[in-house]
């Protein structure tokens, strides 16, 4: 059983609803890029602990492409696209035009296209939480690593900065014909009430309470 | 001819430089420079004098907003079209205040980017 940090109905509500805003956008931004149908799904909105991470990421493959950028604002995070080394490869042919089965590694063409859809993804995220909660979060420069699926909570931690073991996940599902991915937006725990202060202010206040429940281990 | 410009393409990732190459060539605009961030950007602008200037926003070392302005300080006629995602209204009106002339949304359109290219070469040629 995954541990989780129990967050309200309307907290947990709220961060799906978010990450079905950006999916949507996503999914528009990614189609562009692509020139293809693309599907994205939202899979998961929670708080878990981040040792629970690779339990919802799921990969297939032991080596795995990332693309990550740290989130700039008021609410500290990062958020990542992570996808098969074979999903990966397909996916830069087909943003570069190449045949399928053209890219055999990574190279710094292969690394920048993977880095373009972390942006495009990313921002169609940041723009749908900045609609909805009137901030203004914008991404960094985005980077790309080759990692074992066992490191990924290695990378997370060292992408996030956190004082608890606790993180906001939003998991998205994304398909482009044969290439499979997720994409993760991770925030701190410290993100949580500035967020939902934002979001209530945003929406008149009042409306929604949010209470903080204890962790239940 | 507004096709012989120089245009110079800045972006950090070479993937996007390579897309917006590939337009403007596919489309006969073959007088193509590029900077991979706002310092190249600058050097370059004094260096090679383009005719038109496309700068993404979010870059390493010096970002686009920077480069735009160190660019419109040197010269006030420089014509530069900003490349923002999807979200970044307020750093596009920050540019549009500084002097840009105007922008396009990544991914890029390829029919809006030509639009806005011919735009501001013809402007620039008259």
């Amino acid at each position: 059983m995954i541990e989780k940090l129990n967050l309200t109905n309307e907290q947990e509500k709220i961060i799906k609803k978010v990450g079905e805003i950006g999916a949507e956008n996503a999914t528009i931004a990614l189609s562009k890029l692509t020139g293809r149908e693309v599907t994205l799904k939202v899979t998961d909105a929670q708080a878990i602990s981040m040792e629970e991470i690779p339990n919802i990421i799921e990969m297939v493959e032991d080596t795995i492409f990332s693309a990550y950028t740290p989130i700039l604002g008021i609410l500290s995070g990062s958020m990542m696209i992570l996808t098969p080394r074979t999903s990966g490869y397909m996916l830069i042919d087909m943003l570069n035009g190449n045949p399928p089965n053209t890219t055999k590694y990574l190279d710094r063409m292969g690394e920048s296209a993977l880095e373009e859809t972390q942006n495009i993804i990313g921002n169609a995220y940041l723009n749908a939480m900045n609609d909805f909660m009137g901030t203004m979060l914008i991404p960094a420069v985005p980077r790309v690593a080759s990692i074992y699926k066992n490191d990924v909570n290695a990378l997370i931690r060292s992408r996030i900065k956190t004082s608890t073991d606790y993180v906001v996940t939003i998991k998205t599902d994304f398909t482009i014909e044969n290439v499979t991915g997720i994409f993760i937006l991770l925030l701190a725990m410290e993100s949580l009430d500035p967020m939902m202060k934002a979001l209530t202010e945003r929406i008149g206040g009042g409306i929604m309470k949010f209470n903080r429940r204890e962790v239940k281990k | 001819m507004t096709k012989d410009k120089k245009i110079l393409v800045t972006d950090d990732s070479i993937f996007a430089r390579e897309v917006i190459k590939d337009i403007l060539t596919r489309n006969g605009y073959n007088n193509i420079i590029e900077a991979a961030d706002g310092i190249e950007a600058v050097e370059m602008y004094e260096k090679e004098n383009p005719d038109l200037v496309l700068m993404d926003l979010i870059m390493d070392k010096m970002d686009g907003v920077e480069a735009l302005e160190k660019i419109m300080e040197k010269d006030k006629n420089a014509q530069i079209i900003v490349a923002s995602a999807v979200g970044q209204e307020t750093i596009v009106n920050q540019c549009m205040k500084l002097g840009s002339k105007g922008y396009i949304v990544k991914p890029v359109d390829e029919k809006k980017l030509l639009i806005e290219i011919k735009k501001m070469l013809r402007k620039n040629s008259d």
